[in-house]
């Protein structure tokens, strides 16, 4: 764990660096001397060589100061305690209504193949593939806020004179929820369910694809065809076709959740959702360096984390991987 | 039982007469068997055709800008309607083709032979070279793709030249990854034993035997890529990090479109997203159907 | 006395999107308490199909077109999915070939067979299911059985899986166990030692057995009835294997036993291999009319009659019409 960690730091102070252009350029403004600059530089340390620049940064990390932004002018930490909870509220939902219906989906399409949900499942998995996520917002807005009226305005998680909840994991749904506040936790949901319908959409495409794939052939498989010869009864069977169909569909949940971190950023930006992802463009056209680190590193971690609780659903499910 | 279940997906066709039938004539076949791979043809066919023909079939010249009829509904004058800045939608949607399909296309084009070549060689030779390259790759795909294309665009500058390098450099893991693992799995067959036995040399071997087995799954996979690159396009100039501004993009088309879509003017975004849906469906389409042409037993 | 099993005239036809293929062609088997059948046939599947259809187990595209087949007088081919399932799990046990693939990859052995075990007792506790697991284990002789219980069919050598195979179809103690081509792609000593087990536990728990193979020299060894299968039918049968070794009536029967060691010189190749795997089934007249040598007039009007040659033995040919007295 503690080597890849330090990788991913390492790697991120790098990647932000390979960034042409100079932060203090970026600050300083048009009308800045080169006087302003350099001062400018030497505070943020950046006239140093490299290999202090890195240990300074890993000294400060370690102590959990992850530096400022500059555009912001916050703590890079406190920003990403904003908006990394945001955008894992939007994906974690998304992410569970996929799951919900692309495996029950895919489970039925695979029992019954040719039926009427297996004809809707496979047709729906070829276009979503070309589904652009951006549109499909609008599409949704479009519908059923311009014309139905039934959901909120796209700007952002809140109407805009309620105050935000107090901050317990950052997610407003889960804050307002814990305080009772139910005005709150009203308008988070009708703020909510725009945005994450675009993304279950987006997201059960894969989900259901893999699906329908793995647990039809976990049923062809000759296993569950001897199964059934032996005269098992329903639960064992399906039971067993589920136990291999499952790694499959584990895995490409995983890949999907670490990506939507940052892939969630077009839909962030239909929704002026104020997210992860619209916090690392600002900050990479910004060259604002620490909040791209910052950035790259979390995300890094929390994809690291995923894959970590992957491998032990896989060594649960699956005894030939276990050590 | 399950022997003649097996056989009869690997049968191919056979006409009437039990002549051997040469691959065009199968292709035929093909499109006439399986709708939705010919539908994906015909979409794939109109946009090149548009790619090319666009600017002469266009009513207007995409890239002007007449204030004087700004945001009009779709009319028989403009048949999409006009967008913000008093363009008319319908000539830009179709002038499209041009600026996305040619990033994507030449932009997978790019990926899919620097892979393969990259593929072939790590696949093959198992130096330190190979596996910096593998780790490259590797460190490629940790990060968000969509921000670190965007960064990339964001750095080199948005030129449409430089979109293209940013989508050809994305994919090139993909391809990577695919070829590497077909060839190690064939370097061990006996053929390329025979081959290397017999005094072959090393990339003589990967390229006249190994690498043509691999080229379908690759070209296949190339056609569903090209969606994708055409998702990525549209999603990247959406966001401002693609396409220099006034150039008819279906994707910075639907970005024109959003700000006034709260108003009810849905034509600006809507046109131009079926559009993407359209295109990128048809090259899936095409990409599915190569997949089963060229190997029947992986019908999905 | 009531026959066990009754398979009769059962055509069996796969459906695809090209073609038709005929399969099954009025397959007829009888079975009865204490039978242990061989039934040979080429490679090919009709003998699998014919083993699906009588679980009426079949996987699509087949369909069974017509016939019948009864199992202590119940129709099998009528049954509900339960009464199905009930007689797959309790009264009829299969063993198939091919035991990695068979058996789950990532289920533990004891817990497979205890899965087969609560299927035919739902009630049972666990250590009631663990105990018959357990038995079953040693009844095919696998060393350290406590051990094996819990370790996976990947950790197995091929023997050992067709032996928990074996174990997995006699568990529940069937009346009737139903062998397919069991041995195929074992060591000819492995393979002796499963053929010796199914016998002992045939015999032991008085059921009944019909073993489905090639190779007719295990039917030789182990079987006492013997039916020989060809194009989907059963095309010779004999109450004594003995007798069908010495005087073998059918073409097809007869090439077989001319490329078979240690039989009797007297038999010629009279019948061609098949050109392909796939049968080529004749509208009319006898099924083998392409193949065989002795192929008369009347052999490509008529399907040949079932001719009694001797008690117990009848054959389907036209060659052998008269030989009791009837026919031409």
């Amino acid at each position: 764990m503690i080597p890849q960690l330090l990788g991913i730091t390492l790697v991120a102070f790098l990647l932000v660096r390979l960034l042409p252009g100079n932060p203090a350029t970026a600050m300083a403004g048009s009308l800045a001397t080169p006087e302003t600059i350099a001062a400018i530089e030497a505070r943020l340390g950046l006239d140093q060589p490299l290999s202090t620049q890195f240990f300074m940064y890993l000294k400060n990390v370690l102590q959990g100061d992850f530096g400022n932004s500059w555009y912001t002018s916050n703590p890079v930490a406190s920003d990403l305690a904003v908006r990394f909870p945001a955008t894992l509220e939007l994906i974690s939902l998304g992410m569970i209504i996929a799951i919900i219906v692309g495996v029950i989906g895919g489970s039925i399409s695979a029992l019954k193949p040719k039926g009427f949900i297996d004809r809707i499942t496979s047709s729906f998995a070829t276009i979503a593939g070309a589904l652009p996520e951006f549109w499909i917002g609008l599409l949704l807005i479009y519908v059923f806020y311009v014309r139905l009226g039934i959901a909120a305005a796209p700007i952002g998680r809140l109407d805009i004179q309620l105050p935000t909840p107090p901050n317990v994991t950052g997610m407003i749904l889960i804050d307002s929820f814990l305080t009772g506040d139910m005005a709150v936790f009203r308008s988070a949901v009708s703020h909510l369910i725009l945005p994450v319908l675009t993304l279950s959409i987006v997201l059960l495409g894969p989900i259901l694809k893999m699906s329908r794939t793995s647990m039809r052939d976990a049923i062809d498989s000759d296993y569950v065809h001897y199964a059934r010869m032996c005269g098992m009864n329903k639960k064992c069977v399906v039971e067993y076709a589920f136990r291999t169909a499952l790694p499959p569909i584990v895995t490409i949940i995983a890949v999907y959740y670490g990506f939507m971190l940052g892939g969630a950023v077009l839909v962030e930006k239909v929704f002026g959702w104020g997210g992860f992802g619209q916090y690392a463009v600002q900050s990479v056209i910004n060259k604002d360096y620490f909040a791209v680190q910052g950035f790259l590193m979390l995300a890094a971690v929390f994809s690291l984390f995923i894959y970590l609780v992957v491998d032990i659903i896989y060594m649960i499910v699956d005894p030939r991987q276990r050590p | 039982m399950r022997g003649i279940i097996d056989m009869e997906r690997l049968k191919t066709t056979v006409p009437g007469n039990g002549a051997p039938i040469t691959e065009w004539k199968r292709f035929l076949i093909f499109m006439r068997t399986h709708p939705s791979f010919t539908i994906g043809l015909v979409i794939v066919l109109a946009n090149l055709l548009l790619m090319i023909f666009g600017p002469i079939l266009a009513p207007y010249d995409p890239f002007e800008a007449n204030p004087a009829v700004v945001r009009q509904a779709p009319s028989a004058a403009h048949i999409f309607g006009t967008d913000l800045n008093g363009m008319d939608i319908f000539s830009r949607v179709i002038y499209a083709p041009r600026i996305d399909l040619t990033i994507a296309l030449v932009g997978t084009a790019i990926s899919l032979v620097i892979g393969i070549l990259l593929g072939g060689y790590t696949g093959f030779w198992d130096n330190w070279f190979s596996t910096l390259i593998e780790r490259v790759a590797d460190l490629l795909q940790a990060f968000p793709p969509f921000v670190l294309a965007m960064a990339l665009v964001a750095v080199t500058g948005q030129k449409i030249q430089n979109v293209i390098y940013v989508i050809a450099f994305l994919n090139i893991p993909i391809y990577l990854r695919l070829v590497r693992s077909n060839v190690i799995s064939v370097r061990n067959c006996t053929y390329v034993e025979a081959a290397i036995c017999v005094g072959g040399s090393k990339t003589r071997i990967l390229f006249r035997h190994i690498l043509p087995n691999v080229i379908s799954s690759a070209l296949t996979q190339a056609s569903i890529n090209i969606g994708w690159a055409i998702l990525m396009t549209s999603g990247l100039s959406f966001i401002g990090a693609g396409v220099p501004v006034p150039t008819p993009e279906w994707g910075a088309m639907i970005a024109v479109g959003a700000s006034t879509i709260i108003m009810g003017e849905w034509w600006s975004s809507m046109f131009p997203g079926l559009a993407i849906v359209i295109a990128a469906l048809g090259f899936a389409l095409v990409g599915d159907g190569l997949q089963v042409f060229f190997d029947p037993t992986k019908r999905s | 006395m009531e026959k066990l099993l009754q398979a009769e005239g059962l055509f069996v036809n796969f459906y695809t999107t090209k073609e038709t293929v005929k399969v099954l062609t009025g397959f007829s088997l009888e079975v009865e308490c204490g039978d242990i059948i061989g039934i040979v046939g080429e490679s090919g599947s009709s003998k699998s199909v014919a083993i699906a259809s009588i679980i009426n187990l079949l996987s699509k595209p087949g369909k069974i077109d017509a016939g019948s087949v009864s199992f202590e007088g119940r129709d099998v081919l009528k049954m509900n999915e339960e009464e199905l399932r009930q007689l797959r799990s309790q009264e009829i046990g299969v063993i198939p070939n091919n035991p990695k693939g068979m058996l789950h990859p990532i289920v533990k052995i004891g817990t497979q067979l205890m899965n087969r075990y609560y299927s035919a007792h739902p009630e049972a506790k666990k250590e009631e299911a663990q105990k018959h697991a357990l038995q079953a284990l040693e009844m095919v002789q696998i060393p350290d059985p406590e051990k094996r219980l819990h370790v996976l069919p990947n950790e197995l050598s091929g023997g050992m899986a067709q032996r928990v195979l074996i174990a997995m179809a006699l568990i529940n103690k069937p009346k009737l166990v139903i062998a397919d081509d069991a041995t195929t792609g074992l060591d000819v000593t492995v393979q002796a030692q499963i053929l010796d087990l199914i016998e002992s536990q045939v015999q032991k728990t008085r059921s009944s057995a019909i073993i489905v193979t090639h190779d007719l020299g295990i039917v030789v060894q182990y079987c006492k009835k013997v039916g020989i299968l060809c194009m989907g039918r059963v095309v010779e049968f004999s109450d004594s294997v003995e007798r069908l070794l010495m005087n073998a009536r059918h073409p097809y029967t007869q090439t077989l036993l001319a490329a078979t060691p240690g039989v009797p010189q007297k038999y010629h190749d009279e019948v061609k291999p098949a050109k392909s795997a796939r049968h080529e089934i004749p509208v009319q007249g006898c099924l083998l009319q392409s193949r065989c040598k002795q192929c008369k007039e009347h052999c490509l009007l008529t399907m040949p009659p079932k001719v009694e040659v001797a008690p117990g033995h009848w054959v389907e040919c036209h060659l052998a019409e008269g030989s009791d007295g009837h026919g031409k």
